[in-house]
C-alpha cells in the first residue's frame, strides 16, 4: 500500500498547511477587499494548527518513514516544521495590515502558506527528486512575495533580480542532484549512501560539489549571496523577515539530511567544501554589513553572515564533533529565527535609515529595548538567544578534531568582533543620540508591535527553553 | 533512434541559441519552451516517462508560463527588446562555456555508470499513469509528488497573477514614472 494511515498522520502539518491555503484564498473571496482582517485572521489560524500539529507529533513521540522510506517523520524534521510554521505566525500577525492595504490580502497569505508548506516538506524529504520539488515549492512564492510591493520601484526590481539568480540556483542545484542520482541510481537517501560509500568518483564529486553550490545560493553563503541585499531591500519588510529565517531554517534542514543520510561516505569532502564557504561568507557578510547605512540591508547582509556561522557546524560534523554539529544547527536555526525575525519586523515600526533609530529610547523605550535585545542577540552576548547558538557551534567545532574547522572557528571569533560596530551603531543611535525632529515616523501598527514584543520576549528568555531544546536536538533522529 | 535524436538534439540547440540570440525577450522565453520540450523527449528516449511527465509539467508549463507573465506585464512594451549577448565579452564567455562544457563531457564519459541501468522505465500509459499514482516497487513516494506537482503549479499561477496584477492607479504611476525617466 502506497499510502496508510499512518503517513496521513505524519503528513498532518502539510495537510493542514494546504488546506489553509485554500481557505485562506477562498475566504478573501467571499470576505472582499475590505474585510482583510478575516483573511488575517484566517492565516494565524492556519499557521496556529499547524505548529500546534507538529508540537502534537513531536509530544507523543510520532515517528517513520514513509512512501517507501522517501519521507521521514522524525524529532529533526518536526523540530524545523515548529520552526517554520511558528515564525509564519508572528510573520501573518504581523503582515495582515500591509497585506490589507495593499487590497491583495488573500494572495499575500497563501504565498506566505505556500512558503510554509514548501519548507516543512523540505525537512522531511529523503528523496532526491521530492526535495527538488519541495524547494521550488518554497521558493516559486517567495519571488512573487519580494516583488509584492506595487508602490516601491525596488520591490519590482529585487523580485526580478531573485527570479533571476534564483532559477539558475535552481538548475545548478538540479544538476548536482541528477549527477548524485546518476551515479547512485536512486533517488532515495539510503540507496544514495550505499553507492557514496566507496572513493568518490569524479562525476560523484562534480554533483556534491554543484548540489552544495546551489544550496548555498539558497542560503545566501559567499560567493553565491548577491540577490540577497537587493530582493531583503525591495520586499515588504514581513516577508524578508520571513524568506530570511523560515525557508533558510528548511534548506539548512534538508542539506543537513542529504549530507549525514545520503553522503555520509563523502564526509571528508563536503566538510572541507563548506567550512571554506564558511569562512569567506562570514568575512564577507560583515565587512559588506559594516558599510551599510540602511538598516535593511545592513540585516541582509548580517543574515549572509549568519549563514556562514551556521555553516561552521556543517563543516564540524566530523570526527567527535558529530552529534554537537547537528545540535548546534538545530539549536542556532531556533535561536536565529526569532532574533532575526524580530530585527525586521522593528524596522517597519523605525524606518530602515539608520538614522531613524536615533533617541529611539526616549520616543520609544520599550521598542529600543526590544532592538536593543535582538542586537545584543546578533551579537551573541549571553543571555540572548544567539548566544547559545554561537556557543554550540565553537563547541561542536572544538570538538571536530580539523584543522580547517578550528580555522573556520577562529573566523567566527574574529567575525563576532567585526559585526560589533554595525549592530551596536544602531543601539548608540536609539540611546545615545538625540531624536531627529520633522521626520515622518511610519505608521504604528499593532500586529508588528506585538510580533516585536513578543519575539524580543523569546530572545531573551531562549534560556528557559535551552533545557527542553537540548533534550530535543539530543533525540533528533538524524543520527 | 538516432535520426530522432538528431532531430532533438537538432531542437534543442537551436532553441538554446534562439534563446540567447534573440532580440526580443518575449521570443526567448518562447524559445526556452521548446529547447525544455527537447529535453521532454530526451528523457522520453531514455524510458523515464516520470521525469518526462515532470519536465512538462513544470518547466514547459508552469515556468515558461510565469516568465511570460512576469515579461509581459512587468516590462513596458519599449524596453521589451534587448540587444543580444553579442558585446565585448563574447569571447570571454564562449571560452568560459566551452571549458565548462569540455570539462563536464570528460567527467560524464569517464565515469562508468555502473549503478544505472538503462530502460528501467515503462512506456505503457496505463503503467505510466500507476507510476504516477505511487503504485509499484519504489514509486511510492510519486504518490505524495503527483500532489505537491499540482499544488506548486496552483501555487505558480498564484505567483504569476500576483507579478502581473495591475491597478488604476498603478498604470498612472507607472506612466508617471516613464515620462521623467524619458
Amino acid at each position: 500500500m502506497p499510502v496508510t494511515g499512518a503517513a496521513i498522520i505524519g503528513l498532518l502539518p502539510e495537510i493542514i498547511a494546504s488546506v489553509f491555503m485554500f481557505v485562506v484564498l477562498l475566504g478573501g473571496v467571499f470576505a472582499g477587499e475590505r474585510n482583510s482582517g478575516i483573511v488575517g485572521g484566517l492565516a494565524v489560524l492556519g499557521t496556529l494548527a499547524t505548529f500546534a500539529s507538529a508540537a502534537v507529533l513531536l509530544a507523543i513521540g510520532f515517528e517513520g518513514t514513509f512512501f517507501g522510506e522517501s519521507y521521514a517523520v522524525d524529532n529533526f524534521a518536526l523540530f524545523f516544521k515548529l520552526i517554520v510554521s511558528g515564525t509564519a505566525f508572528f510573520t501573518v500577525i504581523a503582515a495582515t495590515r500591509f497585506a490589507g492595504s495593499t487590497g491583495d490580502a488573500p494572495e499575500y497569505m497563501t504565498l506566505i502558506l505556500a512558503v510554509v508548506l514548501g519548507a516543512m516538506l523540505l525537512a522531511s524529504m529523503r528523496d532526491l527528486f521530492g526535495l527538488f520539488l519541495a524547494l521550488e515549492l518554497a521558493t516559486i512564492p517567495s519571488y512573487a512575495l519580494v516583488a509584492f510591493d506595487r508602490s516601491r520601484r525596488e520591490s519590482a526590481e529585487g523580485g526580478m533580480k531573485y527570479l533571476v539568480t534564483g532559477v539558475i540556483a535552481s538548475s545548478v542545484l538540479l544538476y548536482g542532484l541528477v549527477l548524485i542520482y546518476g551515479v547512485a541510481g536512486s533517488a532515495n537517501l539510503t540507496q544514495v549512501a550505499e553507492a557514496f560509500s566507496g572513493e568518490l568518483t569524479p562525476v560523484g564529486l562534480v554533483g556534491i560539489g554543484l548540489m552544495v553550490s546551489g544550496f548555498a545560493f539558497k542560503l545566501s553563503a559567499a560567493p553565491f549571496h548577491f540577490w540577497t541585499p537587493d530582493a531583503y531591500q525591495g520586499a515588504p519588510t514581513s516577508a524578508a523577515a520571513f524568506l530570511s529565517v523560515a525557508p533558510k531554517a528548511a534548506t539548512f534542514a534538508v542539506l543537513l539530511r542529504i549530507l549525514v543520510e545520503g553522503l555520509p561516505g563523502a564526509t571528508a569532502t563536503w566538510t572541507s567544501i563548506i567550512a571554506v564557504i564558511a569562512i569567506l561568507t562570514m568575512f564577507v557578510g560583515n565587512l559588506s554589513a559594516l558599510r551599510q547605512r540602511n538598516v535593511r540591508r545592513m540585516l541582509a547582509f548580517s543574515s549572509v553572515a549568519h549563514s556562514g556561522y551556521i555553516l561552521v557546524a556543517f563543516a564540524a560534523i566530523q570526527g567527535g564533533g558529530q552529534e554537537t554539529g547537528v545540535q548546534a544547527i538545530l539549536i542556532y536555526s531556533a535561536a536565529y529565527a526569532v532574533m532575526n525575525l524580530g530585527a525586521f519586523f522593528a524596522i517597519d515600526l523605525v524606518g530602515e535609515d539608520a538614522k531613524s533609530f536615533n533617541g529611539l529610547f526616549k520616543t520609544q523605550p520599550a521598542l529600543a529595548l526590544c532592538m536593543g535585545a535582538f542586537m545584543a542577540a546578533l551579537v551573541g552576548i549571553p543571555p540572548f538567544s544567539g548566544f547559545f547558538g554561537k556557543a554550540w557551534v565553537i563547541l561542536a567545532g572544538a570538538q571536530s578534531g580539523s584543522v580547517l574547522v578550528y580555522a573556520a572557528v577562529g573566523a567566527l571569533v574574529i567575525n563576532s568582533v567585526i559585526s560589533l560596530p554595525y549592530y551596536f551603531g544602531i543601539v548608540r543611535n536609539m540611546f545615545l543620540e538625540e531624536p531627529v525632529s520633522g521626520g515622518t515616523a511610519p505608521k504604528d501598527d499593532g500586529g508588528v508591535r506585538f510580533s516585536v514584543y513578543a519575539l524580543a520576549i523569546l530572545t531573551t528568555i531562549f534560556i528557559l527553553f535551552f533545557g527542553l531544546l537540548v533534550t530535543l536536538t539530543g533525540a533528533s533522529g538524524l543520527l | 533512434m538516432t535520426i530522432i535524436f538528431g532531430f532533438l538534439a537538432g531542437m534543442m540547440l537551436v532553441s538554446a541559441l534562439g534563446v540567447v540570440l534573440s532580440r526580443n525577450v518575449v521570443h526567448s522565453a518562447l524559445f526556452m519552451s521548446g529547447s525544455f520540450l527537447a529535453v521532454v523527449g530526451f528523457f522520453v528516449m531514455l524510458s523515464a516517462p516520470a521525469l518526462a511527465a515532470f519536465q512538462l509539467l513544470i518547466y514547459v508549463g508552469a515556468v515558461s508560463v510565469v516568465i511570460l507573465f512576469g515579461i509581459m506585464f512587468t516590462q513596458s512594451p519599449q524596453v521589451r527588446s534587448f540587444s543580444t549577448i553579442v558585446n565585448k565579452q563574447v569571447w570571454a564567455g564562449l571560452a568560459v562555456a566551452l571549458g565548462v562544457g569540455g570539462f563536464l563531457s570528460y567527467i560524464l564519459a569517464t565515469e562508468d555508470w555502473g549503478a544505472t541501468e538503462a530502460g528501467q522505465g515503462t512506456r505503457d500509459v496505463a503503467a505510466f499513469g500507476e507510476y504516477l499514482l505511487g503504485v509499484g516497487p519504489d514509486s511510492e513516494i510519486f504518490a505524495m509528488l503527483f500532489q505537491l506537482v499540482a499544488i506548486l503549479l496552483f501555487v505558480a499561477v498564484i505567483a504569476a497573477i500576483v507579478i502581473s496584477r495591475r491597478k488604476d492607479t498603478d498604470i498612472e504611476s507607472a506612466s508617471d514614472v516613464r515620462d521623467v525617466g524619458e
